[in-house]
């Protein structure tokens, strides 16, 4: 069942050297319980889109066009009232870096607690229980729910940013890069945390990362985003045993592999300059197998298999 | 070589976006070109001459014979406005030269140098800083002109150098503090590896990174000079009275008020706070435009 | 800090050229008598001795004498603090809300032209020279309007038939029971007040428009808004909570420059503070009293930063000391 639909999504930036667009023409689907993948590099957008679909985005920044449907209804038609209803309580988010997203003159607890009370109207007392309740359901010790941020560790202070979300019960959790920025171990627990989440709230769960072995680890179905276009969408299974678009590829074999003697790959060239995106496909000065119509025309995502959908001229015949 | 790829990137912003820094900036720039204008062809632009006598009757309010009315020697208000340009723009200058030329090198070596001799150069700087400016000019300025028979550019060079005391530490504080950050950097190590002085470390390496941060202080230098310029003469210290300057023509005029003229001070005034106004247009907009947040985006 | 500025005044003064006891007692007077006051005043000494024994007094809180009457001046000085202190406080209430309004209103409507103006408000409030300013305003509300005095400070009439408590005369008067002579103080602090007010609030606008912008943009910021928490306990508990560090510290700064003496309005309204003394020491080169207002300066800054720094405490758990 499907729990979010983009469809066609816009975005674009002011800036001072001309406007960016950051996401154009983006569509695709979350279902109820699933987890899925946003995978690309850095400037690829998928940040942005986290951003987009809880219309939080910068002040320089704003839908041009498309619709983000979220449990039937367009949050792109939305007022501003109403979506500060359904940001956290229906969709909350978790950010890259967790030392920078708590309030350092606030304690964890309140952290916790304030949603609570904003959101279901619970009493002082009560949200804080509940926020005590949540924090130690995420492993963090009963005394130190009165801490303050920067007396935490990083994975902790994330810790305290899935815990906000358990207590919240949204149906959606954003999830941008949130293990990026912590070291192996703590990763690992964190994306435990984030599975065991999904398994007892039934969350579903969109996981930003540019990483693909963590997508590999979590996620059901992966899309593969490059300069603000989505290449390729499929299960894990398909993006890693039948990949098409020669992007997906790059990345795979950029994945250091242990026991393997060969240098490790990178994909040629440099993410494109979004100020002058380049005509035609978004890939083709990078990709090795670049033909007359990649440099002219834009591929369009179409779906190859039950699925699996690539946007590459090669896969279109 | 930074500073250039700078200004590109400046005037590449300011010919797309018309952002409120970019009118802040064109604003400012007219303003002070005009001022410039002013101060350089103001015998061709003033009516009369601004220190003779009885020109037309005191007091006169304004009218189209005296734009700006006259004052109670029935000289010609806008005449002396006219050519109170030239000595607020000349204190500016020449207080911005000596606290340029002393805070810079000063900032550069403390800051290259660093131990003892930053240690204590720094300790003066702050209490320098931390003191109250006008005070500080004041006291300076007093010192310095001794009253009596001085002549004219004395008194104005006295001033400025008054008021670049007090603006030294400011360029000193953001020059020696680009400098430590510069220092650090990969190319000055292999710099020094490869044994260049350190007097042409500092020149060429470290020198041309500290020009962008100094530009606003420049701008504000000029524009706080104006002001310091004015408020010690409005304070009675430095030009003789019949001098045709805005803080010394404030300073009169303020006197005629309760008699209901107002224009004997308030046109001088209306100046100190335009000349000001421009160079501090220019300093906001710089700042702004130097601050990294602007560019900062999430693509 | 305090003794750093001591030191430099203390030089500074006597670096510089000019003898002042030669201009303070004019240059008719034998050279002898000119020895004579040298002496009783400790200036034939070496300079070190003199730095010395200027810090030995001041510890003792002796401020010294007067080169000029050659009596000592400190109730002079203190009478002339108080009411510095009355006029800082009450630009410091007018300058706090204003700034911080124009401050916000710029940062929170950032790109509009409401922001603009605001911002433009704080350019403009730096360059006016504040003289002319309290002239505009001695004009338009004492002269054509006529409903407020064109000089500052209580009025000789209240300040010396009440009785003295407290020797702040606004005070003074509320403690006496005498809401006339009250009114009256406040009437002739309105207009140097809201001068000074008005430029100051231009530079705390300033502040708090940069403070307020750079936590905007932060990371915790965009986090309580992806958790639809309302505007206004973003607006206060998160955002301007921690910007509240620079802006204190530009109201502390500013605080203390006031107790030193405004000397532009001071002289602009006529106002027997501390700034009208201290120009008047200084025009006349009496330099015992410059002295002492600066030091009485340094301890005012010592003394705001160190409640600043307490307040600090107060604010951002970080911080401990």
């Amino acid at each position: 069942m499907t729990l979010l639909e983009v469809k066609n999504l816009k975005v674009e930036f002011v800036t001072v050297s001309g406007s960016v667009k950051a996401i154009d023409g983006v569509s695709f689907t979350v279902n109820r319980g699933e987890v899925v993948g946003v995978v690309g590099e850095s400037g690829s957008g998928k940040t942005t889109l986290g951003l987009a679909i809880l219309k939080i985005l910068p002040l320089n920044g704003r839908i041009v066009s498309g619709e983000i449907i979220f449990d039937g209804r367009d949050l792109v038609k939305l007022s501003e009232e109403d979506m500060t209803k359904v940001r956290g309580k229906e969709i909350s988010m978790i950010f890259q870096d967790p030392m920078t997203s708590l309030n350092p003159t606030m304690r964890i607890v309140d952290h916790v607690a304030e949603a609570l009370i904003v959101h279901y109207r619970l009493s002082k007392e009560e949200a804080r229980s509940k926020a005590i309740e949540a924090l130690t359901a995420v492993g963090i010790p009963e005394n130190r729910v009165l801490d303050y941020p920067h007396q935490l560790s990083g994975g902790m202070r994330q810790r305290v940013m899935i815990a906000i979300s358990y207590a919240l019960k949204p149906k959606l959790l954003i999830a941008d890069e949130p293990t990026t920025a912590l070291d192996v171990i703590v990763q690992d627990q964190i994306l435990d945390l984030l599975k065991e989440l999904r398994n007892r709230q039934k969350t579903s769960i969109l996981f930003i990362t540019h990483d693909l072995s963590v997508v590999a680890d979590i996620a059901d179905r992966v899309i593969i985003m490059y300069a603000g276009k989505i290449m390729e969408i499929g299960s894990v299974e398909q993006i890693y045993y039948s990949t098409l678009h020669p992007y997906t590829q790059g990345l795979l074999k950029s994945i250091p592999k242990i026991g393997s003697n060969s240098d490790l790959y990178t994909i040629p060239g440099n993410p494109p300059d979004m100020l002058n995106p380049p005509p035609g496909c978004r890939f083709h000065p990078r990709c090795p197998f670049a033909e007359e119509k990649c440099r002219k025309e834009n591929p369009p995502l179409v779906e190859v298999s039950e699925g699996h959908y690539v946007a590459c001229w090669r896969c279109v015949k | 070589m930074e500073s250039l790829i700078f200004f590109k990137n400046f005037f590449k912003a300011f010919s797309k976006v018309r952002s409120l820094e970019e009118k802040m900036l064109r604003i400012g720039l007219v303003l002070a070109t005009a001022l410039i204008l002013i101060a350089v062809l103001a015998p061709y632009i003033a009516p009369y001459n601004p220190i003779e006598m009885y020109i037309g009757a005191p007091y006169t309010p304004p009218c189209p014979q005296h734009l700006f009315g006259t004052d109670s020697m029935g000289r010609d208000v806008f005449s002396r406005v006219i050519y109170g340009t030239r000595s607020a723009l000349m204190v500016a200058v020449i207080s911005a030269a000596f606290a340029f030329a002393i805070g810079i090198p000063l900032g550069l070596i403390s800051g290259y140098v660093g131990g003892v001799f930053d240690r204590v150069v720094t300790l003066i700087m702050d209490a320098l800083y931390a003191f109250p400016s006008l005070v500080m000019a004041l006291a300076i300025a007093v010192a310095l002109n001794p009253g009596g028979s001085a002549s004219v550019f004395s008194i104005i060079l006295n001033t400025a150098i008054a008021i670049s005391v007090v603006y030294i530490p400011s360029y000193f504080r953001v020059i020696r503090a680009t400098t430590l950050s510069v220092k650090e950097n990969l190319y000055v190590e292999a710099a020094k590896a490869i044994g260049a002085p350190p007097f042409k470390i500092v020149l060429k390496y470290i020198a041309p990174n500290a020009v962008n941060p100094a530009i606003p202080i420049i701008c504000m230098n000029f524009a706080d000079a104006i002001l310091t310029a004015a408020g010690l003469s409005f304070l009675g210290i430095g030009l003789p009275p019949f001098y045709p300057d805005w803080g010394v023509d404030v300073s009169k005029g303020w006197k005629d008020i309760p008699n209901g003229v107002w224009w004997t001070s308030f046109f001088p005034g209306l100046m100190i706070f335009l000349a000001t106004l421009a160079f501090m247009l220019i300093s906001d907009a710089l700042v702004e435009y130097l601050n990294p947040r602007k560019e900062r985006l999430r693509p | 800090m305090v003794l750093i500025l001591l030191t430099l005044v203390f030089f500074i003064l006597r670096i510089l050229p000019g003898d002042p006891v030669r201009v303070a007692v004019g240059p008719k007077l034998p050279p002898e008598y000119v020895k004579k006051i040298c002496h009783e005043l400790g200036l034939d000494k070496p300079i070190m001795v003199q730095y010395f024994d200027y810090l030995w007094s001041l510890l003792h809180g002796d401020f010294g004498k007067s080169l000029i009457t050659r009596r000592s001046f400190a109730n002079e000085l203190i009478d002339r603090f108080k009411a510095s202190v009355e006029l800082a406080i009450a630009s410091i209430i007018v300058a706090i809300p204003l700034g911080l309004f124009i401050g916000d209103v710029s940062a929170k409507y950032e790109g509009s032209p409401l922001a603009h103006l605001a911002r433009l408000f704080t350019v403009a409030t730096y360059s006016i020279p504040v003289f002319w300013l309290g002239i505009i305003f001695q004009v338009v509300f004492g002269i054509w309007l006529g409903i407020l005095p064109i000089t500052g400070g209580p009025p000789p009439m209240v300040k010396y038939s009440v009785r003295a408590i407290t020797g702040f005369t606004t005070l003074d008067c509320l403690l006496n029971g005498d809401f006339i002579g009250f009114a009256e103080c406040i009437r002739h602090l309105i207009l140097p007040a809201v001068t000074l007010g008005v430029v100051i609030s231009g530079i705390i606008g300033k502040v708090s428009r940069n403070a307020l912008v750079e936590v905007m943009h932060l990371d915790y910021v965009t986090a309580a808004k992806a958790r639809g928490l309302p505007e206004k306990i973003i607006h206060d508990k998160y955002i301007f909570r921690n910007a509240l560090i620079p802006i204190i510290t530009i109201i502390g700064l500013q605080l203390a420059l006031l107790l030193g003496g405004a000397i532009l309005t001071e002289t602009t309204f006529d106002y027997p503070g501390l700034g009208t003394y201290l120009k008047d020491a200084v025009l006349s080169r009496d330099y015992t009293v410059v002295q002492a207002a600066v030091t009485l300066y340094a301890i005012m800054v010592a003394v705001i930063s160190f409640i600043v720094d307490i307040i600090y405490a107060f604010l951002d758990p970080r911080i401990r000391y």
